[in-house]
């Protein structure tokens, strides 16, 4: 088959399969909002509706502070004008949220949202062994299987009644991994974050279940800044996984979460995103603005945190996970699936930081770009000088749709040991035409050919995730690419 | 004296320039506005991204005296090859052999380079190369018109001899359409002596020219060198660029090409050999801004006792620069726990139809091979320096003048690896 008759059929199946946002819809909840705006008052008064102790005031104070001098970094791969941080709700709660201690009480409205993105907050009705804590906007609304996990003693609780029950833990550890600040917009989520979800596994425990967090954002004007920490004891395992989506709306909205892992000695967390925020239409009208700083710190030996994300939606994506290898030993990894379409810009990828003797890191991170969207993957690799033998292999593939669209890699590798041995490699291309039209003459149609292709593309990144997820990814990334094939 | 801290001392010093063609209005104009462009970056600091791993506090902190015309005071080895001797910037006539109408001097060359000067360089030049435009007042010229062949191998050979002197050298080499031309660029200067070296090499290769440069650098263990080689390359046009540090205190050097016509290819090839305090920064750009391109960049470092290396390779490919395809390797072997290797590859691309890949690699000598040659007899030492020679020589066997080559093989065998010379 020619090219040319390839791109003509290419037009045809653009027309007709139109991406749907299926998670566009709005949820009619009374909600208690602040006004837009942020000053040390709107803080004072976050600080105070969570009753927080005064610790946790002082923080959030600090971290405005040295937010207002800060200057908003630029130097990322992505254009979009300039946010008014003013003009952002920094509070938004569903309304009568008194405490929750069975389902029932939970706002039927709710229920249904999350019915409707297919989270199982019923307990009976789960299939899965999974237990969730579902963030509505600012709040936490509802966390699953909390009885079955504190009698291992695991703590999975919203970080507001983690304050609450353990605020020796949040003193200790809140900021130890991303200072308030680290930068723009750790410190202003430092200053501002309402809720968000806190895991405690104790020394020796191995989580009984997945873990999950599921982020909604539905008040409109507002941004939504969560905290995540994870703390697993000497020789403690947890696999975490969270999942995000927001309205279908014009303007766009600012999500800025800090999620900060401790591993202490011998112990492995498992940290898994599926990022599905609302991406903005085909001219790049609306979606989500999603500067996120994650970091996990490797403290004791033999520790391992792995990252796995599959983003494909928000307009912006600002996001660079990363892992802090202090323990000797210690293993950092990364695997990430990024898939940029329409308008859609995403700027992401890792910092390995070698400290410790004989750690060693892997990275695997594949970037889709289609239509106009441009994909870039950032990344560091820092050997400092005590970090013998450290060990790093980098893979960053890009694969381009379309002519309209970029991808681009700036790897950094800093080496300041001999022992290290690093490699990095990167290569760009697209679905070539041989590979197609091998597919479609054993009988596939073009979509499902592609779809075939690109699934190939991310199997390494893939295979990391929870079964149920890597599926639930696979579809997402299906639906995504719908109408990008070419 | 130049402080050269203070970048209105760069600025005040200007006047004081007596250059041959001041009176030139479209060079006066250029100097001009190379001058308001340095007024506003400066020289550059760690802050600035293509900087960050370069620190320049030990150049800065010197003064600088501009140069003047002096005689070759030090002794060359012999060459079959035409040669040209720069000392301290400005020609030595009375040592130079190889003079002709097609290479001449930047001075006797003005009305030649109007039309090109400047014109590889960056849109935004960092205050070296804007100081260079500034400041330049001599160089070589080498312009092939159409069809012409410079036959043989063409060495420059710039001498830095003068202490605590700065030179700013812009040399042209000008290929028209169908021509081809071989340069080698020599940069020496005597072990002990602080000189900043600021010099740029514009390549203008023309439909179908072969163009290949080689820049071997053998400064003085306490120089500068900022260096620049920038290349436009039309339809056709094969250019060749072979980046060789062997010494200097802190040398950089910015490679960069311009791919503008369908069909160009560019070979970057470079090499350093680091030792003691040496500090390399390379950093090269290829920018395939039409179809059918392709470039092919392969960069190797060795680097001992604290010396510390940086590459930036960055590849663009332009929206409408289909069927590119683009290659850079760089590998970099650190044999001292002192030594440090900075790299960023970088790859910006907007066309789909293209094959782009690089690799990055730091490490040390493979173990297994370093038994195996063990395990043939051969001890430790050897076996080390046979490998790291061979890692080197990857890049070598990309000379094509033998007796570069030659030359080179003996400089890293022989002298950087310690008595190698009988084995290669």
């Amino acid at each position: 088959m020619s090219a040319p008759i390839l791109n003509e059929k290419n037009k045809d199946l653009k027309k007709l399969v139109k991406r749907e946002y299926k998670e566009g819809f709005v949820t009619d909840i009374e909600s208690d909002t602040f006004e837009p705006g942020l000053d040390e008052d709107v803080i004072r008064r976050i600080s105070a509706k969570k009753n927080e102790p005064e610790f946790m005031l002082e923080y959030r104070l600090k971290a405005f502070r040295s937010w207002l001098k800060m200057p908003e970094p630029s130097w990322a791969h992505i254009d979009y004008p300039k946010i008014d941080f003013q003009s952002i709700a920094y509070f938004s709660a569903p309304k009568e949220m008194p405490q929750l201690d069975s389902l029932d009480q939970v706002d039927p409205k709710l229920l249904e949202t999350y019915a409707k993105l297919g989270i199982p907050l019923e307990e009976q009705k789960m299939m899965n062994n999974v237990a969730v804590d579902a963030v509505f906007d600012s709040v936490s609304v509802r966390t699953t299987f909390r009885e079955t996990l504190s009698k291992a003693g695991v703590i999975f609780m919203p970080i507001s009644e983690a304050l609450q029950e353990h605020p020796e833990l949040i003193k200790q550890y809140l900021g130890s991994v991303v200072p308030t600040k680290d930068n723009y917009y750790a410190a202003l989520n430092a200053a501002v974050f309402s809720d968000g979800s806190f895991v405690y596994i104790p020394k020796g425990v191995r989580c009984p279940m997945e873990l999950s967090t599921y982020f909604r954002i539905n008040e409109m004007n507002t941004g939504q800044f969560e905290r995540t920490l994870i703390i697993a004891e000497e020789g403690a395992y947890v696999s975490y996984l969270e999942g995000c989506t927001a309205p279908q709306r014009d303007e766009n909205q600012l999500h800025a979460a800090v999620v900060e892992l401790v591993a202490h000695k011998d112990a492995e967390i498992k940290y898994s995103t599926v990022q599905n925020w609302y991406p903005g239409d085909e001219n790049g009208k609306g979606g989500i603005y999603n500067f996120v700083t994650k970091r996990g710190l490797c403290k004791g030996d033999n520790s391992k945190i792995s990252w796995t994300q599959v983003e494909t939606g928000s307009a912006i994506t600002w996001k660079y996970p990363s892992c802090v290898l202090q323990g000797d030993n210690s293993v950092g990894e990364f695997y990430s699936v990024a898939l940029t379409h329409n308008k859609q810009q995403a700027d992401t990828g890792t910092k390995m930081i070698h400290m410790g003797k004989n750690t060693s890191s892997t990275i695997i991170s594949k970037g889709i770009s289609a239509g106009h969207g441009h994909n870039t993957y950032r990344g560091l690799v820092k050997i400092l000088k005590g970090a013998d033998n450290a060990r790093n292999f980098s893979q960053c593939d890009s694969l381009l749709m379309g002519d309209q669209c970029g991808a681009h890699t700036f790897p950094y590798m800093e080496v300041q040991n001999p022992t290290a041995n690093l490699e990095h490699e990167a290569t760009t291309s697209k679905i070539s035409e041989d590979q197609l039209f091998y597919l479609k003459q054993r009988g596939l149609g073009e979509e499902a050919a592609v779809s075939m292709i690109v699934n190939g593309f991310c199997k390494d990144v893939f295979r990391e995730l929870p079964m149920e997820f890597a599926v639930e990814a696979q579809k997402l990334l299906e639906v995504s690419l719908e109408g990008a094939v070419g | 004296m130049i402080t050269a801290n203070e970048n209105t001392s760069w600025i005040t010093a200007h006047a004081d320039v007596a250059l041959s063609g001041a009176n030139i209005a479209w060079l006066n104009q250029q100097r001009k506005s190379a001058l308001t462009q340095f007024e506003a970056v400066g020289l550059p600091g760690v802050r600035d991204e293509d900087w960050r791993y370069t620190n320049l506090r030990a150049l800065k902190s010197n003064d600088y005296a501009l140069t003047s015309a002096s005689s070759l005071n030090i002794e060359l080895a012999d060459t079959t090859n035409p040669r040209l001797v720069f000392v301290d910037g400005h020609l030595d006539q009375a040592a130079s052999t190889g003079l002709s109408d097609s290479v001449t001097s930047l001075k006797d060359s003005l009305e030649i380079v109007e039309a090109h000067f400047s014109s590889t360089l960056p849109k935004k030049p960092h205050g070296f190369t804007a100081l260079n435009t500034a400041y330049a007042h001599d160089g070589y010229v080498v312009h092939l018109k159409s069809g012409q062949v410079l036959e043989g191998v063409l060495e420059v050979v710039f001498v830095s001899q003068s202490a605590d002197a700065v030179s700013h050298t812009r040399n042209l080499i000008i290929a028209d359409a169908n021509t081809q031309c071989t340069i080698v660029e020599r940069h020496v200067g005597t072990h002990g002596t602080v000189y900043l070296n600021n010099v740029i090499t514009e390549v203008v290769a023309g439909d179908n020219a072969h163009v290949d440069h080689y820049k071997i650098q053998q400064e003085s263990n306490d120089a500068f060198h900022m260096g620049g080689v920038f290349i436009n390359q039309a339809k056709g046009a094969h250019v060749k660029s072979h980046n060789i540090a062997l010494s200097g205190l802190v040398t950089r050097n910015d490679i960069h090409s311009n791919l503008l016509g369908q069909g160009a290819h560019v070979e970057m090839n470079g090499l350093v050999i680091g030792q003691g305090r040496q500090h390399v920064d390379n950093h090269t750009e290829v920018n395939h801004a039409v179809p059918n391109c392709t470039s092919d960049e392969y960069y190797k470092t060795v680097l001992d006792d604290h010396s510390r290396s940086v590459f930036r390779g960055r590849i663009i490919v332009a929206k409408d620069a289909q069927l590119t395809n683009a290659d850079q390797q760089n590998n970099n072997l650190l044999l001292s726990k002192d030594a440090e290797a900075d790299c960023k590859p970088q790859l910006e691309i907007y066309a789909d139809d293209v094959k782009c890949s690089h690799g990055a690699t730091v490490g040390q000598l493979d173990p297994v091979s370093l038994f195996y040659l063990k395990s043939r007899g051969i001890d430790a030492k050897s076996a080390n320096a046979l490998l790291t020679f061979a890692f080197a020589n990857e890049v070598i066997e990309r000379i094509n003048v033998d007796s570069v080559r030659q030359e080179l093989t003996q400089i890293i065998a022989g002298e950087l690896l310690s008595g190698l010379e009988e084995l290669v």
